[in-house]
């Protein structure tokens, strides 16, 4: 029964949905819908589990003094004063002094999602501009027809997005008296046809592979989902 | 050691420091690059221009703080011109980082430059978990998904939601998405299933993956990285943040294509040496 009844509920709501897609019944639709409000209330309450998982990890961690573990310490105090200050009573917290509570504006949580979180977060992505810099110098290398056909087209994309192609183009043409393709125009040729084709491929291909996925776990031969094999 | 090993070796530090400056410079000494608006951002901005005083708009933010310097131009921008329209915004987030950056745009565009009224003319609905499905449910009954916006006030009063509960009174939804959830689910679960109008802006990255579905006339406009929010702050208002950051954008692009350049150069040079020898 460990095995049946998983697999039958996701037979049936499985088909429920697919069901429901095609067909505008208003009982249909219904049961559609109501199905898609249970998803919603298990999806918040699986929020939950994953804040449980994540502080239980890193406890086990610092119990057994794992490898770095000491970075756990930051994680889990971060972790435990963002959501103490989001969920206790906006009273206490205004009675602390501060200008609002919760998550309103001016609150201490408010006021560490702008100068924490953010910054931090902008850092993190900002650091990708140097990576790539670096890589491009270090790793890009032409060493084959595969990766010079790259190279040029990412050259070409990369100086045809941005201003500056414009102008070296409108440049050049002035230069030689010639109306020649601008390197946005060549960008913008790339986008739109050698990179749909291709992302058109992929896309087809891996929405045919989510549906074959979809119903072999609908239908019962694909396990894995329910601990199977 | 010959200039070759040299800049073989180059201090990563260095490459660093370049990139820094070409970044940083254009910011104080702007280089006052023109900026052309491509096909994707002027049909981004005709089908809200296409809108009527009063129609309902649903602003969907799924985006967090890594994304900021990309997307929130696009964001005001978006809410600048759904403001001229005079339109009504509904404002909702799949991304749980997110209320918050939606808010400060209301609060600086809506609120500072058109005086606009929270409950009257624009709403933040706020994060909710879920996912696809909040798109759909979205389709059933907004109030049912969101009985209260991302401050905890009952929506059902608030006059922006008068007449609103379904994407049947939607008239386009405005998506601005850094990944999943984002920009494709909401064409497969909602563009297809209640043919409702979709403009997008994206992160430059995933900008690509998009283009078939505008083609396709799925999404009826696109707006790809900083590049694409700066073509369309200069189409709502001649100019804007993304626009002033294009010249270093523009600058760094030719940093790292230089790098590519050198750095094929030297192994070029590197490999010649290694066949004569």
């Amino acid at each position: 029964m460990r095995r049946e009844i998983p697999l039958f509920l996701t037979i049936f709501f499985g088909c429920m949905m697919v069901i429901g897609f095609f067909v505008p019944h208003p009982i249909v639709n219904e049961a559609r819908s109501r199905v898609e409000e249970w998803t919603i209330i298990l999806a918040a309450a699986a929020v939950v589990l994953g804040v449980a998982n994540v502080a239980r990890i890193h406890m086990h961690k610092i119990s057994r003094r794992d490898r770095d573990f000491q970075y756990s310490f930051p994680l889990l105090f971060a972790l435990f004063l963002m959501i103490l200050l989001g969920i206790v009573p906006k009273d206490w917290i205004t009675s602390m002094g501060f200008p609002a509570g919760g998550t309103d504006e001016g609150s201490p949580f408010d006021w560490l999602y702008n100068n924490a979180y953010v910054p931090m977060q902008g850092t993190m992505f900002a650091l990708l501009a140097f990576y790539i810099a670096s890589a491009a110098f270090r790793a890009f290398r032409i060493r084959t027809v595969e990766a010079a056909l790259l190279a040029i087209t990412a050259v070409l994309v990369m100086i045809g997005r941005v201003p500056v192609g414009g102008s070296i183009s409108n440049w050049f043409n002035g230069l030689i008296h010639l109306d020649l393709w601008t390197l946005p125009e060549i960008q913008q040729w790339i986008m739109d046809i050698p990179n749909l084709a291709a992302k058109r491929a992929i896309l087809i291909g891996a929405a045919l592979g989510a549906i074959a996925t979809s119903l072999k776990i609908i239908l019962g031969i694909e396990r894995s989902a329910i601990g199977g094999d | 050691m010959d200039w070759k090993t040299r800049l073989e070796r180059l201090d990563r530090r260095i490459i660093f420091l370049v990139i820094f400056f070409a970044v940083l410079m254009p910011l104080f000494f702007p280089l006052g690059l023109s900026i052309t608006p491509g096909p994707e951002a002027t049909a981004f901005h005709a089908a809200i221009e296409a809108l009527q005083p009063g129609d309902a708009v649903y602003l969907a933010a799924d985006y967090d703080p890594g994304s900021l310097p990309e997307l929130q131009p696009m964001l005001e921008a978006a809410i600048e011109q759904l403001c001229k329209k005079d339109v009504r915004i509904i404002a909702g987030s799949l991304w749980p980082a997110c209320p918050p950056l939606v808010n400060r745009a209301f609060t600086q565009i809506a609120e500072g430059r058109f005086q606009k009224v929270y409950g009257t003319d624009y709403v933040n609905l706020g994060f909710k978990e879920g996912r696809e499905v909040v798109m759909n449910q979205l389709g059933q009954s907004i109030r049912g998904v969101y009985p209260v916006d991302s401050a905890g006030a009952p929506i059902g009063d608030m006059p922006v939601m008068s007449g609103v509960d379904s994407y049947a009174d939607i008239k386009l939804i405005v998506n601005v998405s850094a990944g999943y959830p984002g920009t494709k689910e909401w064409v497969q679960q909602v563009r297809s299933r209640y043919s409702i109008p979709i403009v997008a802006g994206c992160t430059a990255v995933s900008a690509p993956e998009y283009f078939p579905y505008f083609q396709s006339g799925q999404l009826s406009g696109l707006l790809g990285g900083l590049a694409g929010a700066a073509e369309y702050e200069v189409l709502v208002s001649g100019s804007g943040p993304a626009a002033k950051k294009m010249d270093a954008q523009s600058l760094g692009h030719i940093v790292i294509i230089g790098f590519i350049l050198l750095g094929n150069l030297i192994y070029f040079l590197r490999s010649r040496e290694g066949s004569v020898a």
